[in-house]
C-alpha cells in the first residue's frame, strides 16, 4: 500500500471537525477520484499526504511513513500536489523556469531536470511557450503551467485539486493524455473533481466526503447506484448515464463508447453507424 | 489648487489601486518574514515598489500612509516613523528615475541609497523623541557603540544603519525581481516600469 | 454602528465625549501635546503635569485601563532597555550614583532616561486616547472631508478590507509551493531563497489584478467631483472647530519659542 490513512482526524479549530474518522488504502498505480461537496474536506485530506497539516489524530502513511513525522520539503519528493489556484505558486520570469521550479527543489540534476521539463511541456503543449512570461496568458493557459510544474516533479504519487475547473475541452484532452501517460508510469494520481463526466470516463475508483466522513469507497459504478448518496454528496451522475436513462436504458454507461453500445444493443444493431 | 485636483493630476485611478495594494503589501510583509523566522523587516516592500512603478511622490505617500494606518490599527509608535517610511517611497522613486534599478546590483546599490535616506530621517526621530533607544534588537548595537566610546548621534546612525541595510538591500532587490516579472500588459500601463525593465 | 470585528483596530466602542469629538480635534490634540512635551521646558515636574492632565482627559473618557495596559505594552521594553543603557552608557555621564560589583550607575544618564521616558507617555497617552476613541472610518470620512480628496479615503479605507484576504492569501502561497520541495523551515540562507519564491506570486497576483480593480472603481464614478456622503455621520461643532486652531496656535508658538530660545 503506498498510502495507508487509518481513523485520520483533523480539526482546524476546536469547534469544526474537518475530518472524521477516516481510513482508506491506496495502492501503487492506482487512479483514485476524490469527490464530494464544497467544504466536505477534500482539500483538507490531500493537505495531510505531504505534511502540510498533520493529523489531531489517527495517522497516514506514505510509501510506509509517517506524515506527521516527515518534513514537507522532504515529503515533496513522494507526494507532488497541485492547488486549485494557479496564481498561487507561479514565481518565475518564465514557462521554463516556473517548471523547473520544483524539480530543482527536488534536487535533480540538470540533464534529468532539462528531460523532465521538457516532457511535462509536451505533454501540456507549453513547448512554445517556454521563454514567454507565465502572466502574460488567460487563466486556463496558467493552469496548464502549474499542472506541467506538478507532473515535472516526477514523484511516484501526483495528487490534483479540481484540475478540471476553468480548463476548455481541449486542455481537458491533454490533462486526460497526462492521466494516461502517468497510469502506464505506474504512478499513483489522486484526482479531486466535481466533474462527474470526467471522472466517469476516465477513473475507476472513488472516495467520496461528505461533512469530513468517508461515505463511500468503491468502484465508481457502484457509487452511481447509490442515489441518495449521490444526493448527500451533492454529486450529478455523468451525462451518459442521465442519457441512458433518458432513453429508458437498464445498463448505466459510463462512458461515451459504453453509451454508444447500449443505445445500439437497445436498437437491436450491432454498432451505430458514424460510432 | 485643492488637494484634491493635485491628486488627479498626479495620481491616476491605476496608481491610486496600486497604492492601496501596496499598502497591503507592506503590512503583510512583516507577516512573511515572521513566518520564515528571518531577522529583517520587509516592510518597505510595497513602498519600494510604488516608488519604481509609479514615481517618488507616490512612493513618499504609500509609505506615509502604511505607518499611518499601522498606527491605526496597531501602535502609534509606527506612526511617529511614518516620514521615514515616506523617505524610502521618494529615494526608492528617486533611484528609479535615475537609471539605479537597471540590474540587480544596481538595485542592491539603491538599497543602500534607500538605507542612508532611511538614516537620515529616522536618527532625527530616534535621537529626540526616544533618546536613542527604541526597544528594538538595534539597540544592542547603540549600546556597544556607546561603550566604545561614541557619542549618541555617532551610535545612533550606525545602528540604524547596519540594523537596515540588509533589509533595505533584499527589499530592492526583490522589488526589482518583481518589476522585471510583470507582464508586459501590466508593465506598458504603468510606464514609469521603464525605468527598470528597458524595453 | 456596530464595531467593526472583522478588520483589526484598536477603536473601543463606547460611548464617551471623547468618542464623539471629531477626529481632527483629537488630532489636534496630539499635535499639542507632543509640541507640549518636547517643546516646552524640560523640567521634570512640568512633563509631570502634562501627563496628569493627559491621564485626567483619559479617565474622564472612561478608557484609563485600556490606555494604561497598551501604554504598559509599549512602554516596558523601552524602559528595560533605556534605563540600564543609559545610566550605565550615556556619554554625558559624570555623576557616581550607584556602584554594585564595578558597574556603576550615573545620575545624568538615569535622568535622561527619566525625562526621554516620560516625554514619550505624555505622547503615547494622547496617540492611544485618539486610536481608542476614533473609528478608522470615522478618521477617514473626516481627512478625506477635509483634503476634498475620493482617492484618500480610498487610500486608507481599503487596505484594511484586504488585508484579512491577503494574509490567507500569503499563507496558502507557503503550502503550495512546500507542496513543490520548498524548504521554508531549513537553515537561515534557505529560509532568505524562499523569500522570493513566497512573495512573487503574492504581489505580482495583486499587481496584475490593479488594471480590473481601477476600471471597476471608475465605472461605479470614482473620482466624479462630488464626495459621497460617507455611511458614518460626524459631529462637529463651532467650538471644536475653535478649539482646533487655538491648539495649532498655541502649538506654533510653542514650536517658535522653542526655535528662538
Ligand atoms: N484554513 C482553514 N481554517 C479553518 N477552517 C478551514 C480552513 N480551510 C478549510 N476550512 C474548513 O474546513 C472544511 C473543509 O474544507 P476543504 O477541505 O477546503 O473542503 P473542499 O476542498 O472539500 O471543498 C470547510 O468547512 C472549511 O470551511
Ligand atoms: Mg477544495
Amino acid at each position: 500500500m503506498i498510502i495507508c490513512a487509518e481513523d485520520l482526524t483533523f480539526a482546524y479549530n476546536d469547534s469544526l471537525m474537518a475530518l472524521q474518522n477516516i481510513s482508506f488504502e491506496i495502492s501503487a498505480g492506482e487512479c483514485v477520484a476524490l469527490t464530494g461537496h464544497n467544504g466536505s474536506g477534500k482539500s483538507t485530506l490531500v493537505k495531510h499526504l505531504n505534511g502540510l497539516l498533520k493529523p489531531t489524530k489517527g495517522r497516514i502513511l506514505v510509501a510506509n511513513k509517517d506524515t506527521a513525522t516527515s518534513r514537507t520539503a522532504e515529503l515533496a519528493s513522494q507526494v507532488a500536489l497541485l492547488f486549485q489556484n494557479p496564481d498561487d505558486q507561479i514565481c518565475k520570469q518564465t514557462v521554463w523556469d516556473e517548471v523547473c521550479f520544483g524539480p530543482q527543489n527536488l534536487g535533480y540534476d540538470k540533464k534529468k531536470t532539462t528531460t523532465l521539463v521538457q516532457e511535462a511541456l509536451a505533454l501540456f503543449e507549453l513547448t512554445s511557450f517556454e521563454k514567454k512570461n507565465p502572466h502574460d496568458f488567460g487563466y486556463s493557459e496558467r493552469k496548464r503551467i502549474a499542472m506541467a510544474s506538478i507532473v515535472a516533479m516526477d514523484t511516484p504519487i501526483l495528487v490534483f485539486d479540481e484540475p478540471t475547473a476553468g480548463l476548455d475541452s481541449y486542455e481537458m484532452s491533454l490533462l486526460i493524455n497526462t492521466l494516461k501517460k502517468l497510469q502506464s508510469e505506474n504512478k499513483t494520481v489522486l484526482v479531486i473533481s466535481h466533474d462527474m463526466d470526467f471522472v466517469a470516463e476516465n477513473i475507476l475508483r472513488a472516495i467520496s466526503l461528505s461533512a469530513g466522513k468517508k461515505v463511500f469507497d468503491g468502484k465508481l459504478r457502484d457509487l452511481f447506484e447509490q442515489t441518495d448518496l449521490m444526493t448527500e454528496s451533492g454529486l450529478l451522475h455523468p451525462q451518459t448515464m442521465q442519457l441512458s436513462k433518458a432513453c429508458g436504458l437498464y445498463s448505466s454507461p459510463l462512458s461515451t463508447d459504453e453509451c454508444v453500445a447500449a443505445i445500439a444493443e437497445q436498437l437491436g444493431q450491432p454498432s451505430l453507424p458514424n460510432a | 489648487m485643492s488637494l484634491n485636483r493635485r491628486f488627479k493630476e498626479d495620481f491616476t485611478t491605476t496608481t491610486v489601486v496600486l497604492m492601496s495594494i501596496a499598502i497591503v503589501i507592506n503590512i503583510v510583509g512583516g507577516q512573511l518574514v515572521s513566518m520564515l523566522k528571518l531577522p529583517i523587516f520587509l516592510d518597505s516592500i510595497g513602498t519600494v515598489l510604488v516608488g519604481l512603478l509609479a514615481g517618488p511622490w507616490a512612493g513618499g505617500l504609500t509609505g506615509l500612509l502604511t505607518n499611518l494606518i499601522w498606527g491605526m490599527i496597531s501602535s502609534p509608535v509606527a506612526a511617529a516613523f511614518s516620514p521615514v517610511a515616506m523617505a524610502i517611497g521618494i529615494a526608492a522613486g528617486l533611484c528609479a528615475k535615475y537609471g539605479l534599478f537597471k540590474t540587480w546590483w544596481l538595485a542592491m546599490i539603491s538599497g543602500v541609497i534607500i538605507t542612508v535616506f532611511n538614516a537620515i530621517v529616522a536618527v532625527p526621530i530616534r535621537l529626540y523623541m526616544f533618546g536613542g533607544i527604541t526597544g528594538s534588537g538595534a539597540d544592542f548595537i547603540t549600546s556597544y557603540m556607546l561603550a566604545l566610546g561614541k557619542d549618541l548621534f555617532g551610535s545612533v546612525v550606525i545602528s540604524v544603519f547596519t540594523a537596515n541595510l540588509i533589509d533595505k538591500v533584499i527589499t530592492a532587490v526583490l522589488a526589482w525581481g518583481i518589476v522585471k516579472a510583470l507582464p508586459l500588459r501590466t508593465t506598458t500601463r504603468l510606464p514609469r516600469a521603464k525605468n527598470v525593465v528597458s524595453a | 454602528m456596530a464595531p467593526n470585528k472583522t478588520t483589526a483596530t484598536l477603536f473601543i466602542d463606547k460611548d464617551s465625549w471623547l468618542q464623539r469629538l471629531h477626529p481632527l480635534t483629537k488630532l489636534s490634540y496630539i499635535l499639542l501635546t507632543g509640541v507640549a512635551a518636547y517643546g516646552g521646558p524640560s523640567s521634570l515636574l512640568y512633563i509631570c503635569l502634562l501627563l496628569f492632565c493627559n491621564a485626567v482627559i483619559t479617565a474622564s473618557g472612561g478608557l484609563l485601563k485600556d490606555t494604561a495596559k497598551a501604554l504598559l505594552r509599549v512602554i516596558l521594553p523601552l524602559l528595560l532597555f533605556m534605563i540600564p543603557i543609559h545610566s550605565f552608557l550615556f556619554p554625558g555621564n559624570r555623576t557616581v550614583l550607584l556602584e554594585f560589583h564595578g558597574m556603576i550607575v550615573y545620575q545624568e544618564g538615569l535622568l535622561f532616561a527619566i525625562s526621554t521616558l516620560t516625554k514619550l507617555t505624555v505622547v503615547l497617552i494622547a496617540s492611544f486616547l485618539f486610536v481608542f476613541s476614533t473609528h478608522p472610518a470615522d478618521l477617514i470620512t473626516a481627512l478625506s472631508h477635509t483634503c476634498r480628496s475620493p482617492s484618500l479615503a480610498y487610500l486608507l479605507g481599503s487596505p484594511l478590507l484586504l488585508l484579512a484576504s491577503m494574509r490567507e492569501r500569503i499563507e496558502t502561497i507557503q503550502a503550495a509551493q512546500r507542496a513543490r520541495g520548498l524548504d521554508v523551515d531549513g537553515n537561515m540562507f534557505r529560509r532568505f531563497l524562499s523569500l522570493a519564491p513566497l512573495l512573487l506570486p503574492l504581489v505580482l497576483g495583486a499587481i496584475v489584478e490593479v488594471e480590473q480593480r481601477s476600471i471597476a472603481l471608475e465605472v461605479r464614478g470614482f473620482k466624479s467631483t462630488s464626495i459621497k456622503t460617507s455611511l458614518r455621520k460626524l459631529s462637529d461643532s463651532a467650538l471644536q472647530r475653535f478649539c482646533r486652531w487655538l491648539m495649532l496656535a498655541i502649538a506654533a508658538v510653542v514650536l517658535l519659542l522653542h526655535g528662538l530660545g
